[in-house]
């Protein structure tokens, strides 16, 4: 035996067939996100279907805010932002018993809706709306999110998507990072479409309780003129439709008659309460 | 949205110089190996008597390469689906082969003609390598056989 005088020459392709890694990702990551895109879907459509069925009082009872009202002027603006819902609900209502919170020491602009019927109102929202209409349209719109059972439907939501990131990958690696980007882009899709069936909804109780709409869009146009971005905010990772398309909506559900009705004020004592003149 | 850039920018970026270095490398690989085919490399561990009167030393070649950030997407993804990992594959075949060269490399400086007793060991290193961004390293390394002048 001897050894050869020289290596032999193998034929390229044994141990890397030189495949283009492009083809093999386009594939793959077509099919996970294709993959990902219909459970999202199974899921949003399961959930909204589950949602209803499921009893309210099971909901849990999720409130955030101060539990004592700090100030008698504090107690008079709850009182009357509970009653004011309470007006807006329709007697023959499912869901009737409704916890509205008063947050005072929040300036941003904003009204949200919890599970177990709660409602937050900030300070900055009753800065931002100029008549009862405007405030009736958002706690009307967070009632509509409460009736139509949007917090357990976001549950449901979520508690599919933590599955899928768990089956995926819910490190950093990057198949468990497009998962969870295309879940998220799914699940803010699904929550711009509760918030324009909660618009509608709104909508039709303002319809029910004042006989018109008018003012509804208070809020929205306050953010188009506050908030710069507001008018160029739409996306695919947006929780809420673009505002320049809620206020076109709400413009085009008030009816002919509609403008020539005058706007109700909001109470004198709250206007001067926002320190303003009445 | 920001996310989806840098990762897409990242992909890109790891694709194109990923794509660039490994042609390159390749085609560095196909030269050199033609060069060196006269230094014959063979795993047995006793040589034949005939080179019982040769001197031997330990040669050895070492090879470090990055996996490239669009390598680690392609295997993440293949964690899910399953099957051959390509992208993979390359980055070992370059390291093994370019490892094997600067052994001969090594042995042709001594003035060896064949290297015996050969072995690999291939090992991950890098701090970032639990997030599959790391490094590969394969050593090669066998005895080289110099002929003695009164040998031949």
């Amino acid at each position: 035996m001897s050894f050869p005088k020289e290596n032999p020459q193998l034929p390229e392709g044994i141990n890397n067939q030189h495949d283009n890694p492009f083809v093999d990702f386009v594939i793959m990551a077509g099919a996970l996100l294709l993959a990902v895109v219909a459970i999202s879907f199974l899921i949003g459509w399961g959930a909204t279907r589950i949602a209803p069925a499921v009893p309210f009082e099971w909901e849990p009872n999720l409130s955030f805010g101060p539990s004592d009202v700090s100030s008698e002027q504090d107690q008079r603006i709850a009182e009357y932002l509970q009653q004011l819902t309470r007006d807006l609900i329709p007697h023959d209502a499912d869901i009737s018993e409704i916890n509205v919170h008063w947050l005072p020491d929040i300036e941003a602009a904003n009204a949200f809706a919890t599970s177990g019927g709660n409602i937050h109102v900030t300070r900055g929202l009753l800065d931002a709306v100029k008549s009862e209409n405007g405030l009736a349209m958002v706690l009307a719109h967070e009632y509509a999110h409460i009736e139509l059972r949007h917090p357990v439907v976001l549950m449901l939501e979520q508690i599919g998507h933590t599955l899928i990131a768990l089956v995926t990958g819910f490190d950093n690696s990057s198949a468990g990072a497009i998962t969870q980007q295309t879940g998220f882009i799914s699940l803010m899709a699904f929550s711009r479409d509760m918030e324009r069936a909660a618009d509608e909804r709104a909508v039709t109780l303002l319809n029910a309780y004042y006989g018109h709409s008018r003012g509804s869009e208070e809020l929205f146009e306050h953010i188009l003129q506050t908030d710069k971005d507001a008018a160029h905010q739409w996306g695919l990772w947006q929780s809420h439709p673009a505002t320049q398309e809620r206020i076109e909506f709400l413009e085009s559900q008030k009816k002919g008659e509609d403008t020539h009705v005058s706007l109700r004020p909001l109470p004198d004592w709250l206007e001067k309460a926002l320190n303003r003149e009445p | 949205m920001i996310e989806l850039i840098v990762f897409l920018v990242l992909l890109a970026l790891g694709y194109g110089f990923g794509r660039l270095s490994e042609s390159r490398h390749y085609r560095s690989i196909f030269q050199r190996e033609q060069a060196l085919r006269s230094i014959a490399v063979v795993p047995i561990k006793i040589p034949p008597p005939e080179y019982l009167r040769h001197n031997s030393t330990l040669v050895s070649g070492s090879v470090v390469i990055s996996v490239d950030y669009f390598k680690t997407v392609v295997a993440s993804l293949r964690n899910i689906f399953g099957g051959r990992v390509g992208a993979y594959e390359s980055l070992l075949d370059r390291a093994r082969r370019e490892a094997i060269l600067r052994m001969q490399e090594e042995a042709r400086e001594l003035g060896a003609e064949t290297i015996y007793n050969v072995k690999y060991e291939t090992s991950r290193i890098g701090e970032n390598a639990a997030k599959g961004l790391g490094s590969v390293e394969v050593l090669a390394y066998g005895t080289a056989l110099i002929a003695c002048p009164d040998s031949k």
